[in-house]
C-alpha cells in the first residue's frame, strides 16, 4: 500500500503538501487511526528528534500512545469481522448486497 | 570540576553502608545500600574510577543525570547524581546492586541502564536470557564481564526477563562493540513470540511492532529506537543477524532508557 511521510516521517493515508509517497507492506491490514500514529524512517534515512536525538531508518515505531492506536485497531479489525459475517449471512440467503 | 568526597560521610548529608540482601526499614536520607558480602572499608563518590583503591572500597560513580540525584551538603549548595556502586574484591572493581533511601522508600540507584557491561540489573530485568529458537545463553548467547556477545550464522535473539515499564522514557539506546553483523535489531514487544529471524525479517515479528534494524553496521555503534509512544510494560530484545556466509558476532555494552 501508499502511505504518505511528512518531513519527520509520521505517516499518513493520503498525500498532502510536504508528504513523500512511499510504497510499503507494513501496514497491511491496519486502519487510518493506527497508521496516522505510526513514524517510518526507512533504510538509508534519518530522522532528528526535537530534542536533538538521531534515529537511523529503518526504524518503525509508534508517535502516538500505543495502546490507544492498538484499541483503535481492534476496532476496526472487529468491525470487519462483523462486515464480513453480514456479508457471507446474506451470501447464503443468496441476497446481493451490492443489487 | 573534579568532585572528590571520601569517608564516612561525616557533615555530609550521604551515608554509604553495606547491606547483605535488598535494604528494607528506615534509614536516613539518602543513605546508599551497597548490597555486598565484602566489608566496606571505605568509599569514595567520584565521576572518574579510583586510581589507588583498598580492598573493600566502594566508589559511588556519578554522572550528569541520575534518578536520585540530591543535595550532599546541608546547605544544599553541592548536589551530586548517583548512578552505580562498585566495590573492589579481589583486584578489581565489581559493580553491585545498590539502593537509596530517600522519601522514605529504598528505591534502586538507576538512571536508565537496563544493562551496562556485566550488570544485568536483575531486580529490574530479571536477566538476559535467549528468545526465539535457537538461542542458548552460553552457547550463541555470551555473558563476560563486561558485555553479552551475539553469535549467529542465522540469527540471535536476547530479551529482558521481565516487562520493562517505558512510560515517561523515549529513547532506548543501546551501544555495541566488536559487531561483524549484517543486520542489529533493536525492538520492544509485548508478545511473548515475536523474534528477529534469518530471512525475512517480518514473519517472525509483526511488521508495526516497534523497532529499528541498522543494515551493515560498523564495528561500534548505537542503536536508537523511539520509545516515546510505547507506555507501559514491554520486553526489550536485540538481535544479530548474518547473511548466512559465516557466523557473525556482535557484543552488547550497554542498553539504557533515556527521558
Amino acid at each position: 500500500m501508499m502511505i504518505y511521510l511528512d518531513r519527520v516521517f509520521r505517516c499518513y493515508t493520503e498525500p498532502g503538501n510536504d508528504r513523500t509517497g512511499i510504497e510499503t507492506d507494513i501496514f497491511n491490514g491496519k486502519c487510518k487511526t493506527f497508521i496516522e500514529g505510526y513514524r517510518y524512517v526507512p533504510h538509508g534515512q534519518t530522522w532528528t528528534r526535537e530534542d536533538g536525538v538521531v534515529f537511523a531508518g529503518e526504524m518503525v515505531a509508534p508517535w502516538k500512545d500505543y495502546s490507544a492506536l492498538a484499541a483503535a485497531q481492534a476496532g476496526y479489525e472487529e468491525a470487519a469481522a462483523e462486515l464480513q459475517d453480514m456479508q457471507e449471512a446474506l451470501n447464503l440467503l443468496g441476497v446481493d448486497a451490492n443489487g | 570540576m573534579v568532585f572528590n568526597m571520601t569517608g564516612n560521610g561525616g557533615g555530609l548529608n550521604v551515608k554509604v553502608v553495606a547491606y547483605s540482601v535488598t535494604p528494607t526499614g528506615v534509614a536516613a536520607e539518602n543513605t546508599i545500600g551497597v548490597v555486598t558480602d565484602t566489608a566496606i572499608t571505605g568509599w569514595v563518590m567520584q565521576a572518574e574510577q579510583p586510581t589507588s583503591p583498598a580492598a573493600g572500597m566502594v566508589w559511588i560513580k556519578v554522572d550528569f543525570s541520575s534518578t536520585s540525584a540530591f543535595y550532599v551538603d546541608k546547605k544544599n549548595m553541592i548536589k551530586v547524581y548517583p548512578v552505580f556502586a562498585y566495590q573492589y574484591i579481589g583486584g578489581t572493581w565489581v559493580i553491585k546492586d545498590s539502593y537509596i533511601y530517600q522519601n522514605a522508600a529504598w528505591v534502586i540507584l538507576f538512571n536508565g541502564y537496563i544493562y551496562y557491561y556485566g550488570n544485568e540489573f536483575e531486580s529490574l530485568t530479571g536477566g538476559w536470557i535467549a528468545r526465539g529458537p535457537g538461542a542458548i545463553v552460553g552457547t550463541n548467547i555470551i555473558k563476560d564481564t563486561d558485555g553479552i556477545t551475539l553469535k549467529s550464522s542465522a540469527s540471535t535473539n536476547m530479551q529482558t526477563a521481565n516487562k520493562i515499564d517505558l512510560s515517561g522514557f523515549n529513547t532506548l539506546s543501546v551501544v555495541v562493540t566488536d559487531s561483524t553483523a549484517n543486520w542489529c535489531y533493536v525492538g520492544v514487544t509485548q508478545n511473548d513470540e515475536d523474534y528477529f529471524n534469518s530471512g525475512n525479517t517480518s514473519a517472525n515479528w509483526p511488521t508495526t511492532t516497534p523497532y529499528v534494524e541498522i543494515t551493515s553496521p560498523k564495528a561500534s555503534f548505537t542503536a536508537t529506537l523511539d520509545v516515546s509512544g510505547c507506555s507501559g510494560l514491554w520486553t526489550v530484545v536485540i538481535a544479530i543477524r548474518s547473511d548466512k556466509t559465516s557466523q557473525k558476532t556482535m557484543t552488547v555494552r550497554s542498553v539504557k532508557m533515556d527521558t
